[in-house]
């Protein structure tokens, strides 16, 4: 084989490659800012029973009276599959007509972005808008995750943007999640695939199907037990009962971990505060409140939780990532991986 | 005289080989007898009752661990570089020894032969059943009706436990198996199957095919001990189905956490460290 040829067919292999471990490990793949799929949920795994959810009615409780959030549910939405910040649109064939917006509570519905489509915003109160078709080529901007500042960006300090600045440029080996991390808390909460909540008495075990990762937490309002050394991916997490809403409070954790998936690296000194709050059978409101001395202001995160197995006989799948995992050999030294650059490459 | 040069080396080489299968074979425990309490657990407290769960049922939830050689070899044995001497925990078959065919027998000696290049654990996969529930780390359980969880600290494994429907998939090979839950009186009975051949059940090289079933029972015999037994069938590498039994210990703390194992980010730390990065 000639060198060219050699060069060549080494590209391709190694786009080839990245392009089919880019579909297992984050899907879907596109920065136009696409959730994770709001119907079903089960997404990528899950076996059973594709049984509807009932309509929604009130809200499930524990014999000691605190609402029972046991089940399954979609990612919060909006969140931050792949960035937690908005996208520009990019500029293309229209989007599909977007569906209604909701019935406005407070504040006022979003106008739908260019592009011909886009979801109704979700109004102070009122449901949340069935997102229009994405388009070919353009991208409908979503309701933000971000709510507060509310231009919807991570609200850094200039240094710390030049620091996930740099890793969205040239630092994409280091994304948690080719690692077989978990996702870390609040990013956990919007992973794709889904996840399960199982709640005792004493506990909220949250179990996603994605990288088998798992919250533990406990709801006898404990004070924080680790000192301020250790640090764990999903951090210790603590919570208490305020009327209906859960308050987990969250500390202690490590700095490999993002808010999503492009690289806004969440600081290692982050407090996260979530609450939780079940406001029907089918659905959870979730708040998330970050804060950190690399933010200018504390940071928060709004949007809902809905349920999407009617719990009859879904379950979730083994998740075997490090037992297979070749996708660390694939990144090239322009991206922080190891692989050498080949040919002429540009960014 | 070359032909016989090879043969004597091959004599040489292949007696060296025995020499080192006699040497960490496993050790027959000769007139044992079958554990009650002793070597395979302690009795249970006369009359001990759990106390309840939210489900009604014996409430066998808590961090619980193992004080045991088991995760180094579940047959009696001597220690080696990293692996602690100990007694055998099969209390079935009587003679504490697994009942492998003849060539099972001879893959657990090369495993352990080999056992820094062939242990999946130590490129921090998951562990696979039974072997989860006796590593050096604690799991804890969580348990309602339907599902009962069981999360280790070791690499966050999950396993759950579907209480209600109780078939497998039977087309599918999972790391860790598939298990399905119901209760005999206080004791939660697991049956696991769907397994991939690829897990040993300990540090020593016993292993299993991807025929693997595994029957656990997990009672509570006092307020802080559990006996956890487990009966293992496979024809492909075993004779017969034969059981191990131990006691599992609670984490008593006040406020009892599982914290983090992340095995494989600590290789990745490791690598730098020492410089192979």
């Amino acid at each position: 084989m000639t060198r060219n040829k050699a060069v060549w067919s080494s590209m391709l292999a190694l786009a080839a490659a990245a392009a089919v471990a880019a579909i297992f490990v984050i899907a879907p793949v596109s920065l136009t800012g696409q959730d994770a799929p709001a119907k079903g949920g089960g997404g990528f795994g899950g076996k059973g029973g594709a049984k509807q959810v009932e309509p929604a009615g009130p809200v499930p409780r524990m014999p000691d009276g605190h609402p029972n959030m046991s089940g399954f549910y979609n990612g919060v939405q909006p969140g931050g599959v792949v960035s937690i910040e908005p996208q520009p649109p990019k500029a293309g064939k229209g989007g599909g007509k977007g569906g209604p917006g909701g019935p406005p509570g407070g504040g006022p519905p979003r106008a739908g972005g260019p592009g011909g489509g886009g979801p109704g915003g979700p109004g102070g109160g009122g449901g949340a808008a069935k997102g229009g078709g994405r388009g070919f080529g353009g991208g409908a901007p979503k309701a933000n995750a971000i709510v507060d500042p509310a231009d919807g960006k991570v609200p850094y300090t200039p240094e710390a943007r030049a620091k996930s600045d740099e890793l969205i440029a040239k630092g994409m080996f280091h994304e948690p999640e080719l690692h077989c991390f978990m996702s870390s808390v609040p990013h956990n909460m919007w992973v794709q695939f889904g996840m399960q909540m199982m709640q005792t008495p004493e506990y909220l075990v949250m179990t996603w199907e994605f990288m088998h990762s798992r919250r533990i937490i406990p709801l006898d309002n404990r004070p924080h037990q680790l000192a301020q050394s250790v640090r764990l991916f999903q951090g210790e997490s603590v919570g208490h009962w305020e009327g209906d809403t859960l308050v987990v409070d969250t500390t202690n954790q490590n700095d490999k971990t993002w808010f999503d998936t492009s690289g806004h690296y969440k600081p290692e000194d982050a407090h996260v505060v979530e609450r939780f709050t079940m406001t029907d059978s089918n659905t959870i409101q979730y708040e998330a409140t970050v804060e950190s001395k690399e933010f200018t202001q504390p940071m928060k995160i709004a949007g809902r939780m809905t349920r999407t197995h009617a719990n009859d006989d879904y379950e979730q799948m083994e998740f075997a990532c490090i037992e297979g995992n070749q996708d660390l050999l694939h990144y090239t030294e322009d991206k922080g991986g190891k692989a050498k650059n080949v040919g002429a490459r540009t960014q | 005289m070359k032909n016989s040069f090879a043969r004597f080396s091959g004599l040489v080489i292949a007696a060296g080989f025995a020499a080192a299968a006699l040497w960490f074979a496993p050790v027959p425990a000769a007139g044992q007898a079958p554990a009650k309490g002793g070597k395979g657990g302690k009795a249970a407290a006369k009359g001990y009752v759990a106390p309840r769960a939210g489900d009604g049922k014996a409430d066998i939830q808590g961090i619980w661990e193992a004080w045991n050689t088991a995760a180094e070899n579940l047959e009696a044995h001597n220690a080696a570089t990293g692996i602690r001497a100990g007694k055998s925990y099969v209390v079935d078959p009587a003679d504490g020894m697994i009942p492998y065919t003849p060539a099972g027998r001879q893959k657990q000696i090369d495993n352990f032969n080999r056992r820094e290049q062939l242990d999946t654990m130590n490129k921090c996969y998951m562990t696979g059943v039974p072997r989860f529930t006796y590593i050096h780390f604690p799991f804890q359980i969580f348990q309602t009706a339907k599902y009962i969880q069981m999360i280790s600290e070791y690499v966050h494994m999950v396993r759950t436990v579907y209480m209600e429907k109780q078939t497998h998939y039977g087309d599918l090979e999972f790391w860790n198996g598939d298990s399905r839950g119901h209760w005999e009186g206080d004791t939660l009975v697991v049956d696991v199957a769907d397994f991939n051949d690829q897990t040993w059940f300990d540090a020593s090289g016993n292993h299993h095919s991807n025929k693997l079933k595994v029957v656990e029972r997990y009672t509570r015999t006092g307020p802080d001990v559990m006996r956890y037994e487990a009966t293992m069938t496979d024809p492909e590498t075993f004779t017969r189905p034969w059981t191990i039994r131990m006691d599992l210990h609670r984490n008593t703390d006040q406020y009892p956490t599982l914290l983090e194992y992340e095995c494989h980010s600590y290789l990745e730390d490791d690598a730098v460290r020492l410089g192979s990065h």
